[in-house]
């Protein structure tokens, strides 16, 4: 259903929200990402680099962030378009973080979120994917969207 | 009879709702009429031919019938809506907003509902955001006029000064063309200057308007030849030639050209030669009339003044330039100025429609904090809604939408 609701154009409030956050993110972009210009407000791309002195330097990820008719009241898609090998991160791009799911804030940003996943990827020590990425990859296969997985989510030391 | 007469107009209303639903508007704004005739003292029949009339474009008569309409009762959200929507057409933003403005405090008071307040506050911002356009065409119109008047009176001042010291006012052609970039320099700099010892503005003049270098042409005639150099950051500047005008040029090259040399007054030190050389031709010419410290004191002087009166300007004309809404006025929500904003116990200040929404729609804790929050939580935040409405009227382009 979720997958669905992304089709819908943004709302007036979405698109007004949405170019306020561009705007701050073109003044302001959080260090290490890197939006590709489009003119579609509605999927950002957004270019990552591993941070240097950890597990992931000289790394090169790119991020997918597609926006709902109602963002920020719903939460954004968010996947890995090339995704980095981390426990919380499935070979499909999707990610394993709370804030993505049920605990979405609309005071979140997408720049809070990049900040969120630097974090995550940063403080990781093992590169491995998640135990069940097998499982639940090939459960996933006709495009799912993410935000319709019921996440158990780990812990929350990575 | 009067019953009658008042039911048949009730039925004649219906009639003309239901040809507006099929958008057959022509026959709705007849059935409209036919109503009216009927029982001309209902409002309700008037705000909904000017409704139809809306939609045909046709302003002057959507006006007439909002003011029908709000003779007989003038708290018609509609009818003033609607009237202040024909007059924003008409140009008449002024009275465009107080209508809107009464809709607007009308719809939110009444059950107008929100999606009545959200139409009537986007047109109420188009209003103001276009009152403001036009009055601040004018200060700055006003200011400008008033600026160049006033720099020609200074330029004046100090020629008459000149004048009677007996100097001639006549400037070599030769020499002008190797002056005329240094004054560019420093008339572009000067402004510059001060605003550093002033702290806090950011925003340097706007160095490129025609009048401005209309009045360096007129100021360069007037000082070449005389010109001390101000300081190493104007000298750079002219060195290169350069026009753009703007803080983020700072000394660069020049710092190790000019510095070290001190004069008497201290805002001239760092002088370079090739300023030397146009100073000496310039006292050269004037044939020594003053001494060098009354001629440095009277230029100090006059620089002096310019720069105070472009910064003052500068600072008037402030509010009027568009920039960023302060965040502590924004919603985190929306990232939009406050209209309406409403405080959680945890202290943080939202919107009202969208921390409903939120509450509806996400779920019942603070956004920010994620404290448990439910509506009957949320309490107006008067001051802060007062702070928002002396900003807009400052800063008039801050309700321009998005």
């Amino acid at each position: 259903m979720a997958g669905s609701s992304q089709q819908k154009a943004l709302s007036r409030i979405a698109a007004n929200r949405l170019q306020k956050e561009l705007t701050e993110w073109q003044l302001h972009p959080p260090t290490g990402f890197n939006r590709k210009p489009t003119d579609d407000l509605q999927r950002w791309i957004i270019a990552l680099d591993g941070v240097p002195d950890t597990i992931y330097a000289g790394e090169h990820f790119e991020l997918q962030v597609e926006f709902p008719e109602h963002y920020p009241m719903e939460a954004p898609q968010v996947i890995f378009t090339k995704p980095p090998l981390h426990p919380h991160i499935y070979s499909n791009g999707h990610i394993c973080l709370d804030i993505l799911y049920e605990a979405w804030s609309p005071a979140l940003t997408v720049s809070s979120i990049c900040i969120s996943l630097l974090s995550m990827l940063s403080s990781n020590t093992v590169k491995e994917r998640p135990p069940d990425n097998d499982r639940y990859v090939r459960n996933c296969k006709n495009g799912r969207n993410p935000k319709d997985t019921k996440w158990w989510f780990h812990d929350d030391k990575v | 009879m009067a019953s009658t007469a008042k039911q048949q107009a009730e039925s004649a209303k219906e009639k003309g709702n239901f040809f507006f639903r099929k958008e057959k508007l022509g026959a709705a704004i007849e059935a409209y009429t036919e109503a009216i005739v009927l029982y001309p003292t209902n409002a309700v029949y008037y705000t909904n031919r000017a409704l139809c009339r809306m939609k045909r474009n046709e302003w002057p008569d959507v006006a007439t019938d909002c003011r029908k309409a709000l003779a007989l009762d003038s708290g018609s959200v509609k009818g003033h809506y609607l009237l202040g929507l024909a007059l924003l057409r008409s140009d008449d933003a002024d009275e465009a907003v107080r209508h809107l403005d009464k809709a607007l405090d009308l719809a939110r008071g009444g059950n107008g509902g929100l999606t009545m307040v959200e139409d009537v506050w986007q047109e109420l911002s188009n209003a103001k955001f276009k009152q403001w356009d036009i009055a601040a065409a004018k200060r700055r119109e006003r200011q400008s006029d008033l600026r160049n008047r006033l720099r020609k009176v200074l330029l004046e001042m100090k020629q008459g000064a000149s004048r009677a010291e007996g100097a001639p006012m006549d400037i070599d052609a030769s020499t002008s063309n190797e002056v005329e970039g240094r004054i560019q320099g420093r008339g572009f700099r000067a402004p510059v200057v001060n605003l550093e010892d002033s702290d806090d503005e950011p925003q340097p003049m706007s160095p490129s308007s025609p009048s401005f270098e209309a009045g360096l042409r007129e100021m360069q005639a007037t000082l070449a030849g005389r010109a001390e150099p101000r300081s190493q950051e104007s000298e750079a500047k002219s060195q290169e030639g350069e026009q753009s005008g703007g803080v983020e040029v700072e000394g660069g090259e020049s710092s190790e050209r000019g510095g070290g040399r001190s004069r008497e007054a201290p805002s001239t030190s760092g002088a370079t030669e090739e300023a030397e050389r146009g100073g000496d031709k310039g006292r050269r010419r004037e044939g020594g009339s003053l001494t060098e410290k009354e001629r440095m004191q009277r230029d100090e002087q006059y620089e002096q003044d310019v720069n105070t009166l472009e910064n003052v300007f500068d600072k008037a004309g402030a509010p009027d330039r568009p920039g960023e809404v302060p965040d502590h006025l924004c919603c985190k929500l929306t990232m939009e100025i406050f209209r309406d904003p409403v405080i959680t116990p945890s202290g943080v200040t939202y919107e009202r429609t969208a921390i409903l929404e939120h509450l509806k729609r996400v779920g019942r804790f603070d956004p920010v904090t994620r404290a448990t929050l439910g509506e009957k939580d949320l309490s107006p935040n008067l001051a802060l809604k007062e702070a928002v409405q002396c900003y807009l009227e400052e800063h008039g382009w801050a309700y321009k939408l998005t």
